[in-house]
């Protein structure tokens, strides 16, 4: 039986997770989940494997250690992403992340991935994300010729 | 080949999360050309759009129509159509000056020029371009209208019976009327934020029937220099606006009558910035009777008030958490005793140049202030030695001190905040006169943006040459007028602060990461090494305390690997081994200044950029040792460099065409 104030997440693979209630409920989702079914301690979420699921879990713990202290958790999201370099794992946090409704990890992701594209051409991104150029040539042409006018026009954003 | 993860995995609302977090427009437009599913996303996920005039033949009408269809989810517009007047003939009828409203003269409708004004009209928004904002960006919340001149109330009119979305609205020195300010209020329901500067066509009559006609939704007001603006204004929105929350004045008509009404009839105010040189100690009397929830409170260059009007705020206003006086010279130390006893939740304060405010105000602060976090003295020239004890004893969870100009404070004081003060965070202290020097004349809009960039990268006798030649070319180049506002800092007298205060800081705040000590002659390395031994900081400038040499430098470069930006211009005796050992220390360096350092060569730059791989800017002019060899290894090896400062000569070709649009070149030839 689980204690009054943890419940338990269970990845997509079968796997299951204790977590404490208050840092579950970092996640709108898991609240919103908690709220509606107050009498279960089993929650199953289809779309998060275990390893990202395990990930999480640890970015909603540190952050429920750091409560409000803005400082403590830039420190703590730092040592999270610390040596998270893989793309995989990277594109798998967002999607749980966007699920779960977890502002804050989504914020740390998608600017992890912005900051990679930051500076860098068209073909570096194409090449480092492993993405083909479905452009035909003429529409590149077409497009780039839009771009460099638009983007004189177009001071900032 | 491997997989394309990014495309599988991701949702195009997650693409289009990844993508706003992107800053620059450059970057952005890099995106769309990498495959035909970013290309739209990316247009999709376009909140902001500013449209300026850089010196293109398109008309801001044509590209409001073409971004319109393009960007559909823009929430944010921004026109702005200065450029236009400054670069143009008619510029020297369009005063930039920004407080002389009153004085303002405009080119429309002016019968010489015509030829000038109707080239002009082609380029600039019209009554139609406008209508085409209100219809093609559908979700727009938010437009800025700056010296939009040819636009008109007809435009406004059909703008605003388009855009029923609009939430805030901007206007600065176009020439609006009431009709267009009252077609605003009867269609755009939704409307809390309104702002307007140099708008001289409009009058009360306009912004009454606006207060009458959004009366349930106006949250925020400003005017500034509108001559037209009367108390009958503010007397409308004190009769209907009741949810006004924050109204900011810059009058010289605006007198009691009209703030008074507000007081009385918006009782949810909690931002209230006043600059009006009419009002007196019976407005703020109203104000601190009436307005129990005001929070935010800046007084500005007023001549007719006095303490009694402070102490009416003190009384009343028991939530005010920010106080802003500056250049109040009516004041005395005893305002400051009535508002820090009668406002127990301060927790900034900022004074600026008020003459008769001195140590014993101070003091009061300390003894009643207790959650004060920021404070903020500039000019103050009645302060002591140890005027900040008071402080150092009564606000433990001080954690911004900003003092720059006030040269009576010394280490006593530094040792008291130091003592008394251990959650500081940022501590910034600066000593400099402000020469501020216009009309000045330049040849082109470009060199004054690129002066105002250096305004403390030139040597002294070359300022006094640029002033010179700024003089001579007056005449010859009138019609381009700008003011150009240069700081400098000259070395008249010495200032207090030295070793003694900055290491007690040292010893005692351990959770100092911004440290600020610019042009302080009295401090040197030993200072920097107690730093370095006590906090780990990530911003530093020490530009001029000349003293500091390379042993300062190395102890922050080993104490403090958090580091990111670094400031050690004009540091005479600063050498290649404290840069070697920033390239050590110091991997996350983004922002470095090392102008004015003669004994820096390739060797220490090259290091530096070498092995600070997330190197944003770097300003590197009047370096002698640093050749055109170490620039191009900057280039070549600082990936994610935005901006660079150095002189032309030191860049060759190849450099120059692949970092075209980061380098900035010092510039002061006319």
């Amino acid at each position: 039986m689980a204690e009054e104030n943890t419940i338990t997440l269970k990845s997509s693979d079968g796997k299951e997770f204790l977590i404490s209630k208050k840092a579950a409920t970092l996640s709108e989702t898991i609240k919103a989940m908690v709220e509606e079914d107050n009498s279960s301690s089993v929650f199953p979420l289809t779309v998060v494997d275990s390893k990202t699921l395990a990930d999480v879990i640890t970015f909603l713990n540190k952050h429920v250690d750091c409560g409000d202290d803005d400082d403590k958790k830039k420190s703590c999201d730092e040592e999270f992403m610390a040596g998270k370099d893989d793309m995989k794992d990277l594109f798998d946090l967002v999607v749980a992340a966007n699920y779960l409704d977890v502002k804050d990890l989504l914020d740390l992701i998608c600017g992890k991935i912005a900051d990679m594209m930051q500076g860098k051409s068209p073909e570096w991104v194409r090449k480092t994300f492993n993405i083909q150029n479905d452009f035909s040539p003429e529409e590149e042409a077409k497009v780039r010729e839009e771009y460099a006018w638009a983007h004189e026009g177009v001071e900032e954003d | 080949m491997m997989e394309d993860l990014i495309n599988s995995k991701l949702p195009d609302d997650q693409l289009i999360e990844i993508f706003r977090r992107i800053d620059s427009n450059s970057d952005r437009d890099s995106c769309c050309l990498v495959c035909i599913r970013w290309f739209h996303l990316e247009r999709l996920s376009r909140k902001t759009i500013q449209f300026g005039r850089s010196g293109r033949n398109e008309s801001t009408n044509h590209m409001v129509r073409l971004f319109s269809r393009r960007f559909v989810n823009v929430e944010n517009v921004f026109i702005n159509e200065l450029s236009v007047w400054t670069s143009t003939r008619l510029g020297k009828r369009r005063p930039v000056h920004r407080r002389s409203a009153s004085a303002a003269s405009f080119p429309h409708g002016s019968d010489e020029n015509m030829s000038d004004e109707y080239v002009i009209k082609d380029y600039c928004l019209s009554d139609s371009g406008l209508a085409a904002v209100g219809a093609g960006f559908a979700k727009l919340e938010k437009l800025s209208l700056i010296w939009c001149s040819c636009v008109t109330d007809v435009g406004l009119r059909s703008f605003a019976e388009r855009c029923k979305s609009l939430k805030s609205l901007d206007l600065q020195g176009c020439f609006f009327g009431d009709e267009g300010l009252a077609a605003v209020g009867e269609s755009c329901n939704r409307l809390e934020d309104l702002n307007m500067r140099f708008c001289e066509g409009l009058t009360d009559m306009g912004l009454v029937q606006l207060a009458h006609g959004r009366r349930q939704t106006l949250k925020s007001l400003g005017v500034g220099a509108c001559a037209n603006i009367s108390d009958v204004s503010l007397e409308a929105v004190g009769s209907h606006c009741k949810s006004l929350d924050t109204l900011s004045l810059d009058s010289d008509v605006i007198n009691n009558k009209g703030l008074v009404s507000v007081a009385k009839g918006c009782p949810l105010l909690k931002v209230l910035k006043l600059q009006c040189v009419n009002i007196t100690d019976e407005a703020l009397q109203a104000v601190g009777r009436f307005c129990l929830s005001l929070e935010l409170l800046s007084l500005h260059s007023f001549q007719k008030f006095s303490d009694r009007g402070m102490y009416a705020i003190g009384k009343g206003c028991k939530r005010l958490k920010n106080l802003m006086l500056s250049d109040c010279d009516f004041l005395s130390n005893k305002c400051l005793d009535y508002v820090a006893v009668g406002c127990p939740e301060l927790m900034h304060i900022e004074i600026n140049g008020c003459h008769n405010i001195g140590t014993a105000g101070l003091k009061s602060i300390g003894k009643s202030c207790t959650r004060l976090s920021e404070l903020a003295l500039l000019y103050c020239q009645r302060l002591d030695n140890d005027a900040l004890s008071g402080i150092g004893e009564g606000c433990r969870f001080l954690q911004a001190l900003e003092l720059v100009d006030c040269s009576g404070i010394g280490d006593d004081s530094i040792c008291s905040i130091a003592k008394g003060c251990r959650n500081l965070r940022k501590l910034h202290i600066r000593r400099c006169y402000d020469v501020f020097f216009f009309p000045s004349a330049f040849p082109a809009h470009n060199f004054f943006s690129s002066f105002s960039c250096l305004y403390c990268e030139i040597s002294l006798p070359e300022f006094c040459q640029l002033v010179m030649k700024c003089t001579l070319h007056y005449s010859k180049f009138s019609q381009k007028i700008f003011y150009l506002v240069a700081h400098y800092n000259f070395h008249f007298h010495h200032y207090q602060v030295g070793d003694r205060g900055i290491m007690a800081i040292g010893q005692n705040c351990k959770f100092l990461t911004d440290l600020s000590l610019r042009f302080c002659d009295r401090i040197g390395n030993d200072a920097l090494i107690s730093v370095s031994e006590g906090c780990s900081l990530h911003h530093l400038n020490v530009s001029g305390c000349h003293r500091i040499g390379d042993a300062g430098i190395i102890a922050i470069a080993r104490g403090c690997p958090q580091l990111s930006s670094l400031d050690v211009s004009v540091l005479q005796n600063l050498g290649d081994r404290a840069m070697m050992e920033l390239g050590e220390g110091c991997p996350l360096l983004k922002n470095v200044v090392i102008s004015h350092c003669r004994k820096i060569t390739d060797v220490g730059f090259g290091y530096v950029v070498r092995k600070c791989p997330l190197l944003e800017s770097f300003h590197v002019v009047y370096c002698p040792g640093i050749t055109a060899a170490g620039v191009t290894t900057m280039v070549t090896s600082c990936m994610r460099m935005k901006k660079i400062l150095v002189e032309r000569w030191k860049v060759c070709a190849r450099i120059e065409r692949r970092g075209a649009s980061i380098i900035n070149y010092l510039c002061i030839e006319l």
